[in-house]
């Protein structure tokens, strides 16, 4: 279809008006509510979530308060986030300093916060006989606190039955204060 | 009874006597041109354009020949050839074409030719009763596309139409309307003018001089038509008998008309068969200026009612939307108050389930590392040595690599099939091997890795 050239500019001015009278329609009346909406759908999404969290955590709540006054006493502790990293230091240097080994460096790691708890941690490097390490790991196995060994590395020495270690040790705490808001 | 059609042509034709023809899926007559405004207000009858039909005699006719490739072309020279043919000025006047043949680089064209000043008086006598016509044309143009069919210009016809007061002929050559004549009957009857009407037709075929096969149409009511047929059987080879459009009263129920508007009927019918024939699209009399003055107002109607759409559609949209948001503010707000008052419960209860996870999870595979040192020492061989071990556990899992020497190498390949009876590392793969010379021999240095997947809490 031919179009003579003045008609041809004409439908060229009318289509680009249109194409702008749509864009700047489009970005304010119709783009604010489409933001609007995406907003409110996630909202709305999370909200439904929460409820079924919710309901959900309303359904076990006998469960769990029966199992959690179990593990209370071992999870509460009393004091700062310091003074909790120095009780755990000196729990372990009770375990250790019944036996013969000896401790070459004790290095506190970063506290890992997690919502309703936090993590300290640990690495202890020592050497000794193979026997005292077995009974360190033995006693941190059988402690009634909540700690644990998760990594540990060990090379034998020169002297027959010596070995040197390093451990990387954990103990969960309850958080100060109890965090406000999400479920 | 009461016609309530909305087609989208509807025509008029105005009979001598003052009443009105309408034409919209049928021929209507209404009595005087009042009653048939008052149809046209109350929207008892409706279409979208308008088209009436003006007597020939209020325009001068011209056969013009241009050196125009179509119609198109054509109709734009006229308005510079006019002038030379016509003493007034071409601002007085307003005319259309229609093609009648073409002649190698020249396009013979039959003009009508109407004053302004006439066509005036017809609008505004039309605008008084509410009609705005799109079209304007001449009777006999309407009352040809009446009669033809499909038929090509270049044949010859002899249209007869029989009204009870008069016979209109129309004699047609290669398109035009080369004669109309109007034989009377009034004061007589039919049988006593069958001789002079024969007569007439036959002189009429003789002027039309064409080598062609002539062919008869006749329009007339149902019972004289068999009998006028038959007149005229000797003298043509090709007759056609046509149907006339069936009249009907607007008012009244009855419908006999004795023979009166047929002609009328006619060109209403005609007027709205011509609208669909693309060579009379120049033969609207109703001047450039009024065409252009109706195309910008349509245009101007179209862009508003596509804005208004465009304005509507986007409000609608909004609206959509609004609503949608609303709704969904509204269910938010709703799950929100439903929420709170056991928010605070819920809380509680998470915090005390995450603990004890966590509890469960620090508390899991206790004695573990014990057990496996107990193991290694239960089921390692005698001639494996082990110089380094590595421990680490996640989640559920944990892994022990070791790093030790063996007498030979199959000592060291066997150390995997030592642990098989191992609970904890029966999974042990030797991962490399390699013969290191001593002096005095050689050691074998090995490395070893096991995953354990944790179920004892």
């Amino acid at each position: 279809m031919s179009v003579a050239p003045k008609k041809r500019e004409k439908l060229l001015v009318i289509f680009t008006a249109a194409v702008l009278g749509s864009i700047l329609l489009f970005t304010t009346i119709i783009d604010p509510q489409l933001k609007k909406h995406k907003a409110l759908s996630s909202k709305f999404s999370q909200l439904k979530l929460d409820l079924t969290k919710v309901r959900g955590n309303l359904l076990m709540k006998d469960r769990i308060e029966k199992a959690y006054s179990q593990i209370e006493p071992l999870i509460t502790t009393q004091g700062n986030q310091q003074q909790q990293i120095s009780d755990f230091t000196r729990l372990l240097d009770q375990i250790y300093s019944k036996l013969n080994v000896k401790i070459r460096s004790v290095k506190i790691l970063p506290v890992a916060d997690e919502n309703y708890y936090q993590k300290l941690s640990i690495r202890i490097e020592m050497t000794g006989p193979i026997k005292d390490f077995l009974k360190f790991i033995e006693n941190v196995e059988q402690h009634q606190e909540p700690i644990r060994i998760e990594q540990f590395e060990l090379t034998s020495q020169e002297t027959a039955d010596t070995v040197m270690t390093s451990l990387f040790i954990s103990k969960i705490t309850s958080k100060e204060n109890k965090p406000a808001g999400k479920i | 009874m009461r016609y309530i059609k909305k087609p989208k042509w509807g025509s008029i034709k105005i009979t001598s006597c003052g009443s009105v023809i309408a034409y919209l899926s049928s021929c209507i007559y209404f009595e005087n041109i009042d009653r048939f405004a008052d149809a046209v207000k109350r929207k008892q009858i409706y279409a979208k354009h308008w088209i009436i039909s003006i007597p020939d005699n209020l325009c001068i006719t011209k056969i013009i020949e241009l050196p125009a490739s179509d119609i198109d072309q054509a109709y734009k020279m006229l308005e510079f050839e006019l002038s030379s043919y016509l003493p007034l000025p071409i601002e007085e006047l307003v005319y259309g074409c229609m093609p009648i043949s073409r002649n190698e680089n020249l396009l013979k064209v039959l003009v009508y030719i109407l004053k302004v000043k006439a066509l005036e008086d017809i609008l505004a006598k039309l605008k008084s009763i509410g009609i705005k016509p799109s079209r304007v044309m001449v009777d006999s143009v309407a009352a040809k596309s009446w009669f033809s069919n499909d038929e090509k210009n270049d044949s010859a016809q002899i249209n007869l139409l029989f009204n009870n007061k008069n016979t209109i002929v129309f004699a047609i050559k290669d398109g035009i309307v080369q004669r109309q004549d109007d034989i009377s009957l009034e004061n007589t009857d039919l049988e006593n003018q069958r001789e002079y009407i024969i007569e007439q037709i036959n002189n009429t075929a003789t002027e039309l001089a064409t080598d062609k096969q002539i062919t008869l149409k006749i329009a007339a009511s149902q019972n004289i038509g068999e009998k006028i047929k038959s007149w005229f059987n000797g003298n043509f080879n090709n007759i056609e008998p046509l149907e006339l459009p069936q009249l009907n009263s607007f008012d009244k129920e009855s419908n006999s008309f004795n023979g009166k508007f047929i002609f009328e009927s006619v060109v209403a019918q005609g007027l709205v068969k011509s609208v669909e024939n693309p060579e009379l699209k120049y033969l609207n009399l109703l001047g450039q200026k009024v065409i252009k003055k109706a195309h910008q107002k349509q245009f101007i109607k179209n862009s508003v009612a596509t804005f208004v759409l465009a304005i509507f559609t986007i409000f609608s949209l909004w609206l959509n939307f609004v609503v949608m948001n609303w709704r969904i503010d509204y269910v938010c707000h709703k799950l929100a108050k439903e929420i709170a008052p056991i928010k605070h419960i819920a809380i509680d209860v998470e915090s005390k389930h995450q603990k004890l996870k966590a509890i469960e999870a620090q508390l899991s595979n206790r004695k573990q590392i014990s057990e496996i040192f107990s193991q290694l020492y239960k089921y390692s061989p005698k001639n494996i040595s082990i110089s380094q071990m590595s421990y680490s556990s996640k989640a559920d899992a944990a892994s022990v690599n070791i790093k030790g020497q063996a007498d030979t190498l199959s000592s060291a390949f066997e150390y995997s099939n030592a642990m098989k009876n191992s609970e904890l590392l029966n999974s042990i793969q030797i991962i490399n091997a390699q013969q290191i010379p001593k002096p005095g021999g050689s050691i074998v240095e090995f490395k070893a890795e096991c995953t354990m997947k944790g179920n004892s809490k």
